[in-house]
């Protein structure tokens, strides 16, 4: 795992894409771990509350657009802020693309903060999730505390 | 459009908003956190290799962003809202701000409150938003997290 620093990052840096097309297997298994049974698991639950087909938990799709953000800080990196809006459904079978674009860096606090859009996308282009995160980022001149970020 | 008005028409408790109320704590184990990430097909050796994490900048195995939704809690405060169909309801979005990871063997103890209610009417009728703040908290007393979660329920005002 690469570890980005501060001095290295700069606005309009595109972090990802990751991919993901989880299969049913997957989605069982996140719902087994999630303790989410109804509609993230049968057919029948879904059709029950209106929708076609199981379909994907919302903390399932959310974790896979950390992901992409924790992928890139690096292990001395940490997320501090992370804020998403659900726009549409995840279904199964969806291909889906989680990017993050670097909006702002700043230092406050003594802490090195970069700020960026995040979204996730399905192979037609529709935004599923939106949403804004922050990481704390080691700096190549100053100390690497990941814990730093605590108030 | 956002109304206050809007609200004025609509039931529920409202003595609910603001009052911090327990809902439940949870010992951490490694192999939930391990079970977690593999479920999300995390490679992160924080999350999932003991030796690498132990010698990583925590000491020991934390857990992904996102596992805090595996943490079973007790029934959130609930405003009985009176409004709409509970079948119309959907989750809007998240909002989670990070203070210290969770580690393997942490007890994570966690309150929840009704923070706001608010409403907005628009072309296809008027949305209610319930936004639930739940704050975790380690066994050394310390917030790791604040959650910000919104419920939206859809309906018409009579």
């Amino acid at each position: 795992m690469n570890q980005p620093y501060f001095e290295d990052v700069e606005p309009g840096d595109e972090i990802g894409p990751l991919i993901k097309q989880p299969s049913r297997e997957e989605v069982t298994a996140f719902a087994k771990v999630s303790r989410l049974g109804g509609r993230f698991t049968s057919d029948e639950a879904a059709h029950g509350e209106g929708y076609d087909t199981w379909i994907l938990s919302a903390w399932q799709s959310m974790g896979y657009l950390a992901q992409v953000i924790t992928n890139w800080m690096g292990q001395d990196g940490s997320l501090s802020k992370f804020q998403v809006f659900f726009r549409r459904v995840v279904g199964p079978g969806d291909l889906l693309e989680c990017h993050a674009i670097v909006t702002d860096k700043i230092t406050s606090d003594g802490h090195n903060r970069v700020v960026m859009d995040a979204f996730m996308e399905n192979q037609k282009g529709e935004h599923l999730i939106q949403g804004t995160a922050e990481v704390v980022l080691p700096s190549r001149t100053s100390s690497t505390d990941p814990e730093a970020c605590r108030e | 459009m956002s109304t206050g008005d809007v609200l004025d028409n609509i039931e529920f408790d409202r003595s609910v908003i603001g009052v911090d109320v327990p809902v439940g704590s949870h010992k951490v184990t490694k192999r939930e956190i391990v079970a977690y990430a593999e479920a999300m097909g995390e490679t992160n050796p924080l999350y999932l290799d003991e030796e690498a994490a132990k010698n990583g900048p925590y000491g020991t195995i934390i857990a992904p962003p996102g596992f805090y939704h595996s943490i079973r809690l007790k029934q959130m405060p609930d405003i009985k809202l009176k409004f709409g169909d509970r079948n119309s309801g959907f989750i809007g979005g998240q909002s989670i701000e990070y203070f210290e990871p969770v580690r393997a063997g942490d007890t994570i103890s966690a309150t929840a409150q009704v923070a706001n209610v608010y409403a907005k009417t628009g072309r296809t009728g008027t949305l209610v938003f319930i936004v639930r703040r739940t704050t975790y908290s380690n066994q050394h007393g310390r917030t790791v997290m604040i959650v910000d979660g919104s419920t939206v329920r859809r309906g018409t005002v009579k």
